[in-house]
């Protein structure tokens, strides 16, 4: 042993490769270590005692587990592809090059000056801050406190890691690959199942990769690679190994993270190269996940140097490391034995065995007598030695008498064990106390759940095989057969939770967040009986330990001190994800410009090359085009100045385009709109609202009658998708007797909207052939034709108050239109328009814009659609709500026209309840759009305000960010009132 | 104005490919294909008959089948809908016959050879490249050969088509299909765009 420096590396044994040793840096320091270990395994070979301080305290704090259950070893590190900010030293396999630090200390993890918070811990105990920064007030302290908290160093940069996702569908997942796993999956071989096999190691096996027992007549690790490689070459079992089972989810949906890790030379970098995020419905769920060893609670017992046992088998065994040289091992079951014995034949010196029982059930007493070694039965550990190392333990009778004290820098601990049911438990899956077993297990299962090996209760190795055989039978039979039950058999511990004597505020139950057996008494003493009040008022299992290894020992302390059986209190709840999980994992390919879909108009290219500025309407459309103006506000002013004195071009692709065919379609649509369609003749355009069931608008659009049997549904860019949704879902549901076709035809067509006086003879010398006059194609009227086999359709509506037609063609044509319109166009003084200005050239019109002059509460009749609602006879979605109480009463916002008297409005202004008051008072409504008018010559808006059609001339004031506007309230039209420019 | 340019405007004709992503997969834009969306007004077996007497292929009538037949291919989309591509030069014919069969428009056919991009995506990582973006199949045995669905694909809606063992048929509605390539080539080299890219 300690062929290293201080460490403590075995001569021999192991699974690491020490042909390959790795170079790396701790907190500064040069070590080494080789392939195959874990950054905790080559801390510890490296003789490193403390890895980081604990988050109240700032106590000193070792390695006390071996993995993922480790609440103490948190770092940062830096490999090859990028920076952790917080990461347990347990879960990262070493690589070349690797520079980790510890996330706690200041300057450093072995000396820090926060360590003076211990000098005042008497003060700071659990619910502290609740009670003491109550004055002057929690804000005078929030900043202090926030620098103190958080876990982690982060760091800008950017991780060079391959990142991918995976959707997957199986038949059976198992998660985890140990004896009873692999006997599951071993099971389903050549079946027709699917079966994914998930684990959280490079190999399968677990325990039995460097246990010494024999597995059906083999080495266990010969037997577990052989098994690992029959299921390897199987057709129908996939093997997912560094792969974490993180969350499970409605539906049989589990997210997973698998790695895929590079050890790193002088020539590639080592680290954690690719992440994979999985996604994975399983039809059925074998839970193999096993348990955790539990800890004990005693004074003293967070020292560095204090292990769980199982981590002290596992660095013996999987790494070749000794935790020290002097081990002592305290237990209240036969797993403490073992441990003692593996770290005898490892070549440690084995002070004691301290067990809290007065006989061990099955202790081999020759081997242990044989090799030399101490016993204390019926007996505690009561008070510990060493600040940053553990250097001896006081070793008592529980019943009392004389105190032996034990010379160890190490203390191997099993309290028992702790199932891992946290997947079963995110699926509501209700953990009940097993007595016999000593712990929490998952009795009833989510349906095609089975849980087999030690996450079922404590087992041994035959048990755990002859579960997952019978599972998979059951599996096999597809569901003729069920697996075994399992006998219940007491455990062989004997609990021990507490022991009576010594001082509680040294005995830790979370090493992470310093809870201790005080805190824990004081919550009991203040009322916080329930398990998830003392969760919040102690800090107990919070953070990035989550209670792992604290949750048990904490619940059953309050179970003691409030007279509860510990069944009873039952335990907090399981949430994903499992372990911590990169937001870069999760985002994946989500960044930047695929942050998420974007759509594009036909003749995107082209706006952008006529230097359109770009913004996500949902669509990326021109906000306005940059050759207008030099500002935005300037190009704005001119594009609306055009449409009013010449023309403007516009694209309106987005627009919906909802093609309603077959012998009901008018019927159908009439279902929908508040306006009567019934009248509506073949070639003619009416426009309209719906309404949802409680009778608000939701939408607006035009109709179009192409002949009797299709309808044109023109919802608006927003909304498209969503309509059509809409008219299958009550096409399919309601009225399935209505012979009705519904087509989305919104993408097969570019649209082009040029608006303006001189409309009209723009359209006319493109050559589409069409006569325009006002006599053969008035407002509101539609007509196809084609020109050199190109469809093309074309509407006379209007959204700006000026003559206007839509031009549409299918989309392939798009780029070409708009080039050929801009071409043309120049002739008759056109410009493109951007969405800024056609919003505004309708606010100056008094056009609804529904969403932005609209609510969750406007009804049509709040718009001014009374008369159109009250003349339609037939029925309609949302006309019944319209007559309730509410929506019929006189006290409705409704939509009015504002013109400032003094000052510019903004939309969102609040209208002043009494002219001459000041905020905080009653509001009558708000601004919902607002700009400044050239046409007009003054700043105008659209409001929503309380009873405001009965209030035309009354002048309001307009409160927003901080200012006061005076405003009259107006009808809703500003400009062209008489219609006579539209209709031209 | 030039009508002559098939599919001009996005993706841009010159973009077509093949181009060659990561993982052997090849990706190309089908700027050959037109197709025509049906949807029926009533129940499909009334109009069966007819159906595919005018479309001259036997029209698929379970859930996520395809029918094949010389240049035309038909992919069930709904019990009342059904997607058809076929040659862009014999788009127009087929729509003038399915409106001069049903005037009352009990099936209606809609233009769509403009509403969506085909791409084919093939390779043998061509699978694993597609599941990165969502559940192509809830079968435990996958998408079947010669089967479609529609389902969304990194958040797109994408009518998936598993035309043989690994080439797949895409059709992603148009305004989305740059997103949509671009997605496909970041998803394959397993990394986000780099600045200014996308």
């Amino acid at each position: 042993m300690s062929a290293h420096g201080r460490g403590f590396r075995l001569e021999s044994g192991g699974l690491v490769d020490r042909s390959k040793p790795l170079r790396f840096q701790f907190n500064g320091r040069p070590m080494q270590g080789f392939a195959g270990d874990t950054l905790a395994s080559a801390l510890l070979a490296n003789g490193v005692r403390v890895v980081g301080r604990s988050f109240k305290y700032h106590r000193p704090r070792g390695l006390q587990g071996v993995g993922l259950e480790d609440p103490n070893s948190m770092v940062a590190v830096h490999d090859g592809y990028g920076h952790d900010p917080a990461i347990r030293a347990g879960q990262l396999l070493l690589a070349d090059g690797l520079q980790a630090r510890s996330v706690s200390g200041w300057p450093t993890s072995t000396f820090d000056i926060g360590a003076a918070a211990q000098l005042i811990s008497p003060f700071i105990k659990a619910g502290f801050y609740y009670k003491t920064f109550m004055w002057p007030g929690w804000k005078w302290y929030e900043p202090m406190i926030r620098r103190c908290t958080g876990y982690g160093r982060p760091e800008m940069r950017t991780a060079r890691r391959r990142r991918e996702t995976r959707y997957h569908t199986c038949d059976v997942l198992i998660v985890g690959g140990g004896a009873a796993g692999i006997a599951a999956a071993r099971g389903l071989l050549g079946s027709s199942l699917r079966v994914i096999l998930a684990d959280d190691q490079p190999a399968l096996g677990g325990v039995l990769r460097w246990s010494h027992a024999t597995v059906e007549d083999r080495p266990a690790a010969s037997w577990s690679a052989y098994q690992q490689a029959a299921l390897a070459g199987s057709d129908n079992v996939q093997l997912l190994p560094n792969t974490v089972v993180t969350g499970a989810y409605e539906g049989n949906l589990f997210t997973l993270l698998q790695n895929r890790h590079e050890i790193g030379d002088a020539e590639t970098p080592g680290g954690v190269a690719m992440e994979r995020m999985w996604q994975v419905r399983a039809r059925h769920v074998v839970l193999a996940t096993g348990s955790i060893d539990r800890p004990m609670v005693f004074a003293g017992n967070d020292r560095p140097g204090i292990m769980l046992a199982g981590a002290v088998e596992r660095f013996l065994g999987e790494f070749a490391v000794a935790p020290a040289d002097r081990l002592a091992v305290f237990t209240n079951n036969d797993a403490g034995y073992r441990t003692a014995l593996a770290a005898r034949a490892a070549g440690l010196e084995v002070a004691a065995i301290v067990d809290t029982r007065n006989a061990p059930t099955a202790a081999p007493q020759a081997e242990l007598d044989a090799a030399g070694i101490r016993r204390f039965t019926g007996a505690g550990i009561i008070a510990t030695y060493g600040y940053k190392g553990l250097r001896a333990v006081d070793v008592a009778p529980l019943a009392g008498g004389r105190t032996d004290r034990i010379s160890c820098s190490a203390l191997a601990v099993s309290g028992g064990v702790t199932p891992l049911i946290h997947l079963a438990a995110q699926r509501g899956s209700k953990p009940s106390y097993d007595p016999l077993a000593g712990a929490f297990v998952c009795r009833r299962l989510p349906p095609g759940w089975y849980g087999i090996g030690d996450v079922a209760g404590p087992c041994d190795m035959r048990q755990a095989l002859e579960e997952g055989a019978s599972v998979a039978e059951a599996l096999r039979s597809g569901g003729t057969a069920a697996p075994a039950r399992r006998r219940a058999t007491p455990a062989d511990v004997s609990a021990f939770w507490r022991p009576e004597a010594n001082k509680s505020s040294e005995m830790f139950v979370d090493l992470q967040n310093d809870v201790t057996v005080a805190d824990i008494e004081i919550a009991a003493s203040e009322g916080y009986v329930s398990v998830e009040h003392l969760k919040r008022y102690t800090t107990l299992g919070m953070g990035t330990d989550q209670g792992r290894t604290s949750n048990i020992n904490g619940l059953a302390v309050m179970a003691m001190l409030t007279g509860q059986q510990i069944g009873e209190l039952g335990t907090t709840t399981f949430r994903p994800p499992y372990t911590g999980v990169r937001m870069g994992t999760i985002a994946h390919i989500r960044q930047k410009g695929l942050y998420r879909p974007k759509r594009l108009m036909p003749a995107h290219d082209a706006h952008v090359a006529a230097g359109a500025e770009m913004m996500d309407f949902g669509w990326h459309r021109p906000d306005w085009y940059r050759g207008n103006g030099p500002d935005r506000e300037a190009a704005v002013t001119m594009e609306m100045a055009a449409v009013r004195s010449d023309v403007g071009i516009f694209d309106a692709s987005p627009l919906g385009k909802i093609e309603v065919a077959g012998p009901d379609a008018r019927t159908f649509l009439n279902r929908f709109y508040v306006s009567d369609l019934a009248t509506l003749r073949p070639g003619r355009i009416r426009y309209s609202v719906m309404l949802k069931e409680d009778g608000t608008v939701f939408d607006d659009g035009v109709v179009t009658c192409v002949d009797e049997t299709l309808f044109i549904a023109g919802p608006s860019s927003a909304q498209a998708d969503f309509v059509a949704s809409w008219f299958e879902r009550w096409r399919q549901t309601e009225w399935p007797n209505l012979q009705v076709a519904v087509s989305p035809a919104t993408s097969n067509w570019a649209c082009f909207a040029i608006a303006g006086p001189k409309a009209r003879s723009l359209l006319g010398d493109l050559g589409l052939g069409i006569d325009a006059s006002a006599a053969t194609f008035p407002h509101m009227t539609f007509g196809e034709t084609t020109v050199g086999g190109m469809p093309v359709r074309i509407s006379r509506v209007s959204f700006t108050g000026e003559l206007q037609y839509e031009i549409a063609v299918p989309a392939r044509f798009g780029r070409s239109l708009f080039a050929h319109l801009v071409k043309v166009g120049r002739s008759h003084g056109a410009r493109s328009v951007g969405m800024e200005a056609w919003l505004r050239l309708r606010l100056e019109k008094g056009y609804l814009h529904v969403g932005t002059d609209t609510n969750g509460r406007t009804t049509p009749r709040d718009i001014g659609m009374a008369e159109i609602v009250d003349n339609k006879s037939t029925d309609f979605i949302g006309k019944r709500s319209l007559s309730l109480a509410y929506n019929a009463s006189g006290e409705r916002e409704e939509l009015v026209g504002l013109r400032a008297v003094q000052g510019a409005l903004a939309a969102g202004g609040r209208v002043l309840a009494m002219v001459d008051s000041r905020p905080p008072c009653p509001s009558h409504g708000y601004v919902t759009s607002a700009c400044f008018s050239a046409a007009v010559g003054s700043h105008i808006g659209l409001g929503m305000v309380l009873r405001g059609r009965s209030r035309m001339g009354e002048r309001v004031m307009i409160y927003d960010d901080g200012g006061l506007v005076e405003a009259e309230i107006c009808p809703p039209r500003f400009y062209d009132p008489e219609n006579e420019r539209l209709r031209a | 104005m030039n009508m002559s340019v098939p599919f001009e405007g996005y993706p841009a004709a010159e973009t077509a490919g093949p181009h060659a992503l990561g993982d052997g997969v090849e990706l190309s834009v089908r700027t050959d294909v037109a197709c025509i969306l049906f949807t029926a007004a009533v129940d499909v077996h009334e109009l069966l008959d007819e159906f595919t007497d005018i479309l001259g292929l036997p029209v698929p009538s379970s859930a996520g089948t395809v029918a094949r037949l010389a240049d035309r291919t038909a992919l069930w989309l709904s019990p009342r809908s059904w997607l058809v591509h076929v040659p862009a030069d014999q788009e127009d014919d087929l729509l003038t016959a399915f409106a001069a069969a049903f005037p009352d428009r009990r099936l209606h056919a809609t233009r769509f050879g403009d509403a969506l991009c085909w791409l084919r995506l093939s390779g043998a990582g061509a699978a694993s490249l597609l599941q990165q973006g969502g559940f192509i199949s809830l079968e435990p045995g996958g998408l079947g050969i010669d089967s479609a669905k529609r389902t969304l694909v990194a958040g797109v809606p994408v009518i998936v088509h598993r035309a043989e063992g690994e080439l797949w048929l895409l059709a992603v509605e148009r305004s989305r299909a740059r997103y949509f390539i671009e997605w496909l080539r970041a998803a394959s080299v397993g990394g986000p765009p780099q600045e200014g890219e996308a």
